[in-house]
């Protein structure tokens, strides 16, 4: 397998217990169930995973380390989810977050931004673990 | 669903902040894949190339990723707010604002003491010149982001 590959399948993995951890918790609900599986799919595999980990770890050059792409990682991932999580806060509408707190955080569009920056550390941790796989 | 502002003034601005930190990531996408960015050392008159210039300068700009990170989210987050017509909007566009103001003036320190500005060195160099229209964007936006999110503070 390829670091892509593992990049996108360490990406899933973190979207399949994200998923759960959120139904677990209660923390938000989709509108319909196969919403969730697109989203596990498509934004943590193809775009978090692929394109940004997959993409930005396996092309950079041999004199920059991942330690030194890590923020621009992170900075991607954050500013696609804050892209993300505006658009179905303000338009789509695809999930909605429960009455419960968020590590203290109450408002709908203070969960968006939170959960928006938080989305950088997927592509930054499924980059570290496609590359620690032996 | 959250409602958005009416104010067409403040959605111009949340579109302008967002896209900052979008462009502040896709410079350092180009840096880290491609020479695009970097500055051509080699077309320099040879009385303005010191050997250790390229160095040096791969060493500055290496410690900004993380500051940069910080700077283009504040950015984005304060967009995120403004667009929803959010009073957090200021809070985190003074933090953006003054984070870009603090990092292009180092950066501008950093050009103007290695003569990155002299008009030799800046004719026909792509990042050099990308560098100079980065420095001027940076400055003048987030004057006027510190301005307009100080306006909302002050109500």
């Amino acid at each position: 397998m390829s670091i892509l590959e593992y990049c996108i399948g360490a990406a899933i993995l973190e979207g399949l217990v994200t998923e759960l951890l959120a139904v677990a918790l209660g923390l938000w609900r989709y509108r319909h169930p196969g919403l969730a599986v697109a989203n596990i799919i498509l934004m943590f595999g193809l775009v978090q995973g692929g394109l940004i980990a997959g993409g930005l770890s396996g092309g950079v050059s041999a004199t920059h380390s991942l330690a030194n792409i890590a923020p621009v990682m992170f900075m991607a991932g954050a500013l696609v989810g804050l892209a993300y999580e505006g658009l179905n806060s303000f338009c789509l509408n695809a999930w909605s977050w429960s009455e419960r707190p968020l590590v203290g955080l109450e408002r709908p569009l203070d969960k968006a931004a939170a959960v928006g920056v938080l989305w950088g550390v997927v592509p930054v941790t499924a980059a570290f673990a496609a590359h620690f796989v032996p | 669903m959250i409602a958005s502002t009416r104010n067409a003034a403040d959605r111009a601005h949340a579109i302008a902040l967002f896209v900052t930190g979008t462009l502040t990531c896709l410079y350092w996408v180009l840096f880290f894949l491609t020479d695009l960015t970097r500055p051509d050392f080699a077309t320099w008159p040879a009385s303005a190339r010191t050997p250790e210039l390229p160095a040096i300068y791969d060493a500055f700009e290496s410690a900004f990723p993380a500051a940069d990170a910080f700077t283009g989210l504040c950015l984005a987050v304060a967009g995120l707010y403004l667009w929803a017509g959010d009073r957090l909007a200021a809070l985190f566009g003074l933090v953006g604002a003054g984070a870009l103001l603090f990092l292009a003036l180092i950066d501008i320190e950093f050009n103007v003491l290695h003569g990155f500005y002299a008009p030799e060195r800046l004719a026909g160099d792509v990042g050099l010149s990308l560098e100079l229209a980065i420095n001027i964007g940076c400055l003048s936006f987030g004057v006027f982001t510190l301005l307009r999110m100080w306006s909302k503070v002050r109500g």
